[in-house]
Formats: C-alpha cells, structure tokens, sequence
C-alpha cells in the first residue's frame, strides 16, 4: 500500500504542474499580426510595422503622387544597419520594403547592378539605448528613406521610430 | 407516451422561454449597434471597429477621410479619448478591394498611447492601387505574454 502511495504522489504533483497553455511542449501559435516581445529587439513584426509605416509616408507625398501612373524605375539600396546590434537581418527588413513598394504597382523596381533607372532609395536603421538600474531598458530604433535622383539631389525623406521600453526585473 | 410528452413539454417550453429572453444583439464586423454613438458608421468605404467593451463608450471613432493619392488611397480616422483614463491602445488597419476581398495582407498591430481626451489620428494607404475601403480596429494591447502575466497575477495574488 505504501508503494502504491509513493509511486502515486509523483504522479499526481506532475498532474497538478500542467500549465494551462498550450499542452505540453508550452508553444502557442501566435497572432500572425501581435507584436510580441521579449527583449528590447526588433522581431519580423517590427520589420513589417517599419514597412508598413514609412512607406505609407513615401506613398502619400506629393512626389509619389506626381509619378501617377509614369512607373520611374527604382532601386532600394542596401540597407545600412546603424544600431548597436549587428545580428540584425538587414535582408528580411529590405524584404518587407520591397514587397510594400512592389505591391503598390507605382515604380518598377530594378535590381542594384541596374545601369538605368531614375531613382534610388537609400535606408538607414539606428537606435539609441538606455539602461535602467533595476534591469530597465529603453530602446529606440529608427528607420530612414532617402530618395535620391540620378544626378544626386535628394528629393524625399521619411521615417519612423519604433520604441521598445523593458521594465524592472520581478525577484518574487 | 402520453406521460412522456407531458414531461417533456414543460423543459421544451422553458427551453424556449428562456431563448427568448437572452435578446443578445448580433455581433460582427459589419452589423453596426444603433445604441453605439461612439463609432462613425456613416463612410461607405469605412467599418470601424472598438475591440472590447471597456472601451465601448470611452473611445469615439470619428471623422473618417478616404481620398485618392496618385493612384492609391488613403484613408484618415480620428480616435479620440473621450474618459480621464490613460489608454495605451493597439489599432490595425485593413484593405479591402471594391469586391470586399482583403488586399495587401502584411499590416500589424500598431501601439499607440491616448492620455485624458486627446484625439490621435490614424492614417494609412491602400497599398495596391485596387484597395479600396478601410477596416480599422482599436483594442487593449493584447499578446501572449500580457495574457500570460494577467492569468500569472490572478493566479498568485499574494505575489503582486
């Protein structure tokens, strides 16, 4: 009987410890759209939020709506990762803006070896950091467009900032 | 089989009572509530969205723009505080085409922040040149782990 008690009672304390979450492995499929996040880092949500604000801004100049149905020819230059953290995936960024702007049928968008085109974009993203004494932390990160002719003149700027603030470490 | 139906007909008509009673107004996207004076369902290329009943009567939706630029268009929406609250307030704007089929599918959460009254408003552009009206939805910032924490503090209250 004791036996039987004592093989029982593991059984039981591993019964009672069952998270409510997601079943055994504790991984949910989340909201494709959900900015979650665990550390003050951009995730591929942040880069598609990045997307989907500037080029909002670019689209609605008084450029852009110049160009009406023209199509200029456009490349996006490589994306300069200004920030404190080089593991950034400058490509998957790059992506998200090529996407937006492509699906947008306004330009025709040329790869960077392209001898003829009219436009070119140039993006840069930075941050700035700061830490708290309690493990706080506040991170902001900006991404730039810079639209330039041919001939050099810069013709459009845009940008937006993403702020990621970490709060205090809980002991208990 | 008399005394069966005679036992079954009295459960079937409170049954019945009670589905009567539960007047719950329908819910969806586009099924607007007449006692909602808090949304602006007026714009034809517009449905607008309060996620949540807190924020039913605290929130207004107002004032929406839809205009053509180039060959896209853009739309723009107030959202004003109406309470002496601080909101931090998450919104997603989404396409459709004339048709009614979702365009332009990569659109996130964005966090926003109201203090007491103040308006913000929100802007964004079809991104293909075929959208054509918005939806936008505003919601308590909702994820994983502030679900997680919330259920965490409910569970252990001593530890708060």
């Amino acid at each position: 009987m004791k036996k039987i008690l004592l093989l029982a009672l593991p059984l039981t304390l591993i019964g009672c410890s069952n998270s409510q979450f997601g079943g055994q492995s504790r991984v949910s499929i989340l909201d494709e759209s959900g900015r979650e996040h665990l550390q003050a880092e951009l995730t591929m949500n942040d880069y598609t939020a990045f997307a989907e604000k500037v080029t909002n801004k670019m689209l609605a100049s008084r450029l852009v709506q110049s160009w009406g149905s023209k199509r200029p020819k456009l490349i996006v230059g490589a994306l300069r990762n200004n920030t404190d953290n080089e593991s950034i995936r400058m490509q998957d960024i790059y992506d998200r803006i090529t996407e937006t702007i492509l699906g947008s049928g306004l330009v025709r968008l040329m790869d960077k070896s392209a001898t003829s085109f009219d436009y070119v974009v140039r993006t840069e993203l930075s941050s700035t950091r700061q830490y708290g004494s309690n493990g706080e932390e506040l991170a902001y990160f900006k991404l730039e467009f810079k639209l330039f002719k041919i001939d050099g003149e810069m013709v459009g700027q845009w940008s937006d900032v993403l702020p990621l603030g970490k709060a205090s470490r809980r002991f208990i | 089989m008399k005394t069966r139906i005679s036992s079954v007909l009295p459960f079937a008509c409170l049954v019945l009572i009670l589905s009567a009673c539960s007047t719950a107004p329908m819910k969806g996207a586009n099924i607007k509530y007449q006692e909602q004076q808090t949304i602006d369902g007026t714009h034809p290329r517009a449905t607008l969205i309060i996620g949540g009943t807190e924020l039913l009567n605290n929130i207004l939706l107002s004032n929406v723009r839809v205009a053509q630029v180039g060959l896209l268009s853009r739309a723009g929406i107030d959202v004003q505080n109406l309470s002496d609250n601080r909101y931090t307030l998450e919104y997603k704007a989404v396409w459709h085409d004339q048709q009614g089929f979702e365009v332009g599918t990569s659109n996130v959460w964005h966090r926003f922040v109201l203090t007491p009254h103040k308006i913000k408003s929100i802007q964004s552009i079809g991104k293909t040149p075929d959208a054509y009206s918005i939806q936008l939805t505003v919601r308590f910032p909702d994820d994983l782990y502030i679900e997680t924490d919330r259920l965490d503090r409910e569970a252990k209250p001593f530890f708060d």
